[in-house]
C-alpha cells in the first residue's frame, strides 16, 4: 500500500475549496537563475506555467506541496498558449530553460498535448537545453518518446524525494513508490534522454539526524540513474499540513548545517549533488539557530561549481556546538518541536533576572 | 525490564524507583544511550522499547492533528510536550487522559519540556519523567537557572544547570513522601504557566483531584490565595455545605473568629468566650468562622483540616475569602435552623452579616471584657424566650459527629448508647463495654478496630476487598482486588474477603493506584 489513507485525507481537509482569481493567460512566475544544465554554470530561465493542476490534487496532495494554491480549473490549451508565448518573449538570450507547473508537464491533462506542441515549436531554435517535471506515471515511453524530434536536449526532472516508501507515504504522501521512480528513470535513460532526481530534505516525522541519513541514503540509490540529484530543503508553502505542523510548533526547518553535511557526504556517489535552497535563512525556509548568509552562499556556490572545498572548510572550522544540541534534542523527541520557538515562549512565562 | 516501585504518593504524583536504583521523579540524560536511545523509529527508554499507541489493531496511524503518546512496558511518553505547555489546558487534557487510558501502572514520560520553574507543578500533575534536552539547549544560549527565575549569563555551564534542576527534583520528590508537595507548587510561582495549571486543576479538574489528593496531609501551610482551593479544603468544606447536620437540641447558633492556637478551643480567645457562655453552652452551637477553611462547627475542632491550618493574619480579608467564607456560611444555614444566630466578630468579619439568615444580631467582639457581657446577655435573653429541655452529652455528641464527618451519617445509628472511656491518653467510644472506635488525638480522627470492622462491611463503606489470605503488616497493591468509591489515601480502611473481614488498615495509595499497580503499599495493616 502506496498510500496512509488517514494522512492522506487529513492533508485533503487543509487544502482549500475555493480557487484564487487569477489571469489564466500569465504563467505564475518567470525569472533567472544560476543552474548547470549543460555542465557549467549559467544563468537559466525558470517558467512556473498556470495549469489545472497536479492530477494528485484530485485525491490529495503531498504534505510539503502548496502548489494547488496557483491552479485554476479554468485554464485551456488557448490560455496555456499565451502563457508560452510570455515564456518564449521573455528568454532573449537565455540559451537553457527549466520548466514547472503546480504539477506534471507530461501529464496530458494537465498540459494537453496540443500546448505541449506548441510550446515545443514556440521554443526551439531558442532553447538548447530543456529540464521538464514530471511525476512517474507519465513518463513512459510512449509519453515521451517523440520530444526527442523536437531537437532540444532535455533533462526530466522526477520528484523522488525519498527511496524510503514508508517516508513517501507516511512522512510525504506522494503515492508513489522508489520501484516507479526506476522504472520511470529507466524509461527517462531508454529514450535517450537526462535525469535529475528532486528530494525533499525534512519530511514530516523525522528527526534532523534521520532525515540527513534518509537523504544520503536517497542520493546513494538515485545516483545511478541520474545526471543530477537536487536535494530540496522543506519549506513552509501555505495550506499544507507540513505549514500545519509548523504553526502549531511541532516541526522544525532543517538547517543549514545538516544540508551541508549531506553535500559533503554525499558528493562522491557519481552523481552531481546539488541544492540551491528556497527560502534558506527566512522563517519559512531552511536555517540555522541564526542566520548564516555565508554558508547558504557557499552552499549554492559549491553545487554550482561542483566544488565544495571551501563548504567543507568552512563546516570544519565553525563551531557547531549548539547545532548538535539541537539535534541531538530531536534525536530523542518522538516529535519534532520548534524547540526554539517553544522553549522561549515557554521561558517568556517565568521571572527572569 | 523495569520494575516501577512506587514508595509514595501524593494526589497524582508519586515518587519511586525504577530498577530498584533509578529513582523518580527524575530527568534523563539524553546523552546517555543506556537512558534513551531512538532507533529504527523507535525510541528506546532504559532499555524499553517505546511503540506509538494505537486505538485499534488495524489503525497503523497516528492522528496527524494530536500526537499519540508511546508506550513502553511501564511507561507512557507524551510526545509534545513543548508544544502542549503553550495551551496549559491542552497538556492537563492530555495527561488526565492518558492516566484514565493507561492507568497508573505506567509512569508518564513528557517530553520536549523540562522548565525548572514547571517541573514541580508537572510532578504535582502527575508527570514522573522528563529529559535535559531542552536544558542543553538552553544553557548554550546562556540561560542560567537560579532559584528566583533565569538569569542571562554570557556562558551558563550545562552541569550547574542539570544539577539545579535534579536537586529540584529531589526536593520534590522529598515533599511527595512528607505530603508537602501541594505547599511546594503553591509557593513556587515563578512561571506564569505553573499557576495557570495549578488553577486549571482546582478549577476543571476538581472532581478527579479529589479522588487522589489524600484525605489528610501533615499540615497546611496556607501561605497563598491558591490555598483556598486546595482539594481538601473544597472536600471539607463540601461537607459542611451540604452534608453536615447541627446536633439535636443546639437551637442557638453563636459565630466567632478563629485563633492560631489549635485546636480553638484551646486559645485565650476562646476559652474566654466559652467561659463567658457558661452553663448555657448546652444549647448554644459554636461555629468558627476562618480561612482558609470556611467555617468549623466546634466538634470539628480537633479533626483535619481545622486542626492542622495556618494562614498569614493581618486582620483584614480579601475578597476571595470573603466570598469563600459567605458562600459556606450561605450554604450551612439552609440546611441548619436555629432559634436565633448571633455573630460574635471582630469588625473585620462583620461581613458575614449578609450571609446569615434574616434576624441574626451582630455582637462586636473587640477583646474586651464588655464585649463579652455583652455576648453573654445576648445569649441568655434567647434562651429564655426559646427554652429547649434537650440534655445533651456534649462529648459523645462531638465524637459522633466526628465519626460522621468522618466514615458519613451511617455511622449514627451504631452509636447510639455508646460511652466514652478514657485510656491512658487516647479516649474510646465503647459499646456493651467493648471499645468500638479509638480517637486518636494527635492525628483527630478514629480508627476502626474488630469490633467495629463490621459496620463498614455491612454499610459498603470505607472496604478494601483483598485476595483470601490473612494480612500482616503491609497489604501491597497486587493483593487488592477492589475498593468502594470512597476510599481515599491516609483513610482508615477496612480489609475484606468476599464479605469476610481480613483486617483494618490505613490506605496508603489513591484507590485507583490500589487497583492498577502491582508493587507498592496499598493498606498499611493495623494489627
Amino acid at each position: 500500500m502506496m498510500i496512509n489513507r488517514e494522512f492522506a485525507s487529513s492533508i485533503k481537509r487543509l487544502m482549500p475549496n475555493s480557487q484564487r482569481k487569477t489571469d489564466l493567460d500569465r504563467p505564475v512566475s518567470i525569472w533567472r537563475e544560476k543552474d548547470r544544465l549543460r555542465g557549467y554554470p549559467e544563468t537559466t530561465m525558470v517558467a512556473i506555467f498556470k495549469t489545472t493542476g497536479c492530477s494528485w490534487y484530485r485525491f490529495s496532495s503531498c504534505s510539503m506541496c502548496g502548489y494547488f494554491n496557483d491552479v485554476s480549473s479554468e485554464i485551456r490549451s488557448e490560455n496555456l498558449k499565451r502563457q508560452i508565448d510570455i515564456v518564449s518573449d521573455s528568454l532573449e538570450d537565455v540559451k537553457t530553460l527549466k520548466i514547472f507547473t503546480s504539477g506534471s508537464f507530461l501529464d496530458p491533462q494537465e498540459f494537453p498535448i496540443e500546448a505541449r506542441d506548441y510550446f515545443f515549436r514556440k521554443i526551439s531554435g531558442k532553447v538548447e537545453k530543456l529540464l521538464v517535471e514530471s511525476r512517474t506515471e507519465y513518463i513512459t515511453e510512449s509519453n515521451i518518446a517523440y520530444l526527442k524530434d523536437f531537437g532540444i536536449p532535455i533533462r526530466i526532472a522526477i520528484g523522488l524525494e525519498s527511496a524510503n516508501d514508508q517516508i513517501m507515504r507516511n512522512s510525504i504522501n506522494k503515492g508513489s513508490t522508489f520501484a516507479k521512480y526506476v522504472k520511470a528513470a529507466e524509461a527517462v535513460r531508454k529514450m535517450g534522454y537526462e535525469l535529475r532526481t528532486y528530494l525533499l530534505f525534512k519530511p514530516l516525522f523525522l528527526s534532523e539526524e534521520d532525515a540527513i541519513a534518509d537523504m544520503i541514503d536517497s542520493v546513494r540509490k538515485s545516483a545511478p540513474y541520474s545526471t543530477d540529484v537536487s536535494v530540496n530543503p522543506m519549506n513552509i508553502q501555505k495550506n499544507t499540513m507540513v505549514e500545519y505542523q509548523w504553526k502549531k510548533g511541532l516541526y522544525r526547518l532543517p538547517r543549514l548545517w545538516s544540508l551541508a553535511r549531506i553535500l559533503l557526504e554525499s558528493k562522491d556517489f557519481g552523481t552531481q549533488v546539488v541544492s540551491y535552497p528556497t527560502g534558506g535563512n527566512k522563517e519559512r525556509g531552511i536555517h540555522n539557530e541564526s542566520p548564516d548568509p555565508n554558508l547558504l552562499q557557499l552552499i549554492y556556490d559549491g553545487s554550482l561549481n561542483q566544488d565544495f572545498k571551501e563548504l567543507e572548510d568552512y563546516y570544519k572550522s565553525a563551531d557547531k556546538k549548539e547545532y548538535f544540541a539541537s539535534l541531538a534534542a530531536e534525536q530523542i523527541n518522538l516529535s519534532q518541536p520548534d524547540f526554539e520557538r517553544l522553549i522561549s515562549r515557554t521561558s517568556n512565562a517565568s521571572v527572569l533576572i | 525490564m523495569i520494575m516501577i516501585i512506587d514508595e509514595a504518593f501524593f494526589g497524582f504524583a508519586r515518587a519511586g524507583t525504577m530498577d530498584g536504583n533509578t529513582p523518580y521523579p527524575c530527568i534523563l540524560d539524553t546523552t546517555d544511550p543506556e537512558q534513551l536511545k531512538l532507533t529504527d523509529g523507535s525510541l528506546v527508554i532504559l532499555g524499553q522499547k517505546a511503540r506509538p499507541f494505537r486505538e485499534k489493531e488495524t489503525d497503523e496511524t497516528a492522528d496527524f492533528r494530536n500526537p499519540v503518546e508511546w508506550l513502553s512496558e511501564d511507561i507512557v511518553i507524551i510526545p509534545d510536550g513543548a508544544q502542549l505547555i503553550q495551551r496549559p489546558r491542552k497538556l492537563i487534557e492530555k495527561l488526565s487522559y492518558v492516566r484514565n487510558k493507561h492507568g497508573m501502572s505506567k509512569l508518564i514520560y513528557l517530553q520536549g519540556i523540562a522548565d525548572p520553574y514547571l517541573i514541580p507543578i508537572l510532578v504535582y500533575a502527575g508527570v514522573s519523567i522528563f529529559d535535559d534536552s531542552t536544558i542543553r539547549m538552553e544553557s548554550i544560549k546562556g540561560i542560567k537557572y537560579t532559584i528566583f527565575g533565569r538569569s542571562k549569563a554570557d556562558s551558563a555551564e550545562i552541569t550547574d544547570n542539570i544539577d539545579f534542576i535534579r536537586k529540584l527534583i529531589k526536593a520534590v520528590s522529598r515533599s511527595i513522601h512528607s505530603g508537602s508537595i501541594r505547599e511546594i507548587v503553591e509557593k513556587y510561582q515563578i512561571s506564569s504557566k505553573a499557576l495557570e495549571i495549578m488553577r486549571l486543576l482546582d478549577k476543571d479538574y476538581e472532581e478527579e483531584c479529589e479522588k487522589f489528593f489524600p484525605r489528610r496531609t501533615p499540615y497546611i501551610k496556607a501561605n497563598s490565595l491558591e490555598s483556598l482551593r486546595r482539594p481538601d479544603l473544597t472536600r471539607y468544606r463540601e461537607y459542611v455545605s451540604n452534608q453536615y447536620k447541627k446536633p439535636s437540641g443546639k437551637n442557638v447558633a453563636v459565630l466567632m473568629p478563629c485563633s492560631a492556637r489549635k485546636p480553638y478551643s484551646t486559645s485565650k480567645s476562646h476559652k474566654r468566650i466559652i467561659e463567658a457562655i457558661g452553663k448555657m453552652r448546652n444549647q448554644v452551637h459554636e461555629l468558627i468562622v476562618t480561612s482558609p477553611v470556611g467555617l468549623v462547627p466546634r466538634e470539628l475542632e480537633q479533626t483535619y483540616p481545622a486542626s492542622s491550618y495556618d494562614i498569614p493574619v493581618i486582620g483584614e480579608w480579601y475578597d476571595d475569602e470573603k466570598s469563600m467564607i459567605s458562600n459556606i456560611i450561605g450554604a450551612f444555614f439552609k440546611n441548619n435552623s436555629y432559634d436565633k444566630v448571633v455573630a460574635f466578630v471582630d469588625k473585620d468579619l462583620e461581613f458575614i452579616m449578609d450571609s446569615l439568615p434574616e434576624g441574626s444580631i451582630l455582637v462586636s467582639w473587640d477583646r474586651s471584657d464588655e464585649s463579652l457581657s455583652r455576648l453573654r446577655e445576648t445569649v441568655s435573653s434567647i434562651i429564655s424566650e426559646h427554652p429547649s429541655s434537650v440534655k445533651t452529652n456534649y462529648k459523645m455528641e462531638r465524637y459522633t459527629k466526628i465519626a460522621e464527618y468522618q466514615f458519613g451519617e451511617w455511622i449514627a445509628k451504631y452509636l447510639e448508647g455508646c460511652k466514652i472511656v478514657r485510656n491512658y491518653n487516647s479516649e474510646m467510644v465503647v459499646k456493651d463495654g467493648k471499645p468500638v472506635l479509638i480517637f486518636n488525638e494527635m492525628l483527630g480522627k478514629f480508627t476502626i478496630n474488630k469490633q467495629s470492622a463490621p459496620w463498614f462491611i455491612e454499610n459498603g463503606k470505607f472496604l478494601v476487598e483483598i485476595d483470601d489470605f490473612k494480612p500482616t503488616a503491609n497489604i501491597y497493591a497486587v493483593g487488592v482486588l477492589s475498593t468502594t468509591p470512597d476510599v481515599r489515601q491516609e483513610d482508615e480502611v477496612v480489609l475484606h474477603h468476599k464479605g469476610e473481614l481480613k483486617g483494618v488498615g490505613i490506605a496508603k495509595m489513591p484507590s485507583r493506584a490500589m487497583i492498577d499497580l502491582k508493587k507498592g503499599v496499598a493498606v498499611k495493616v493495623r494489627n
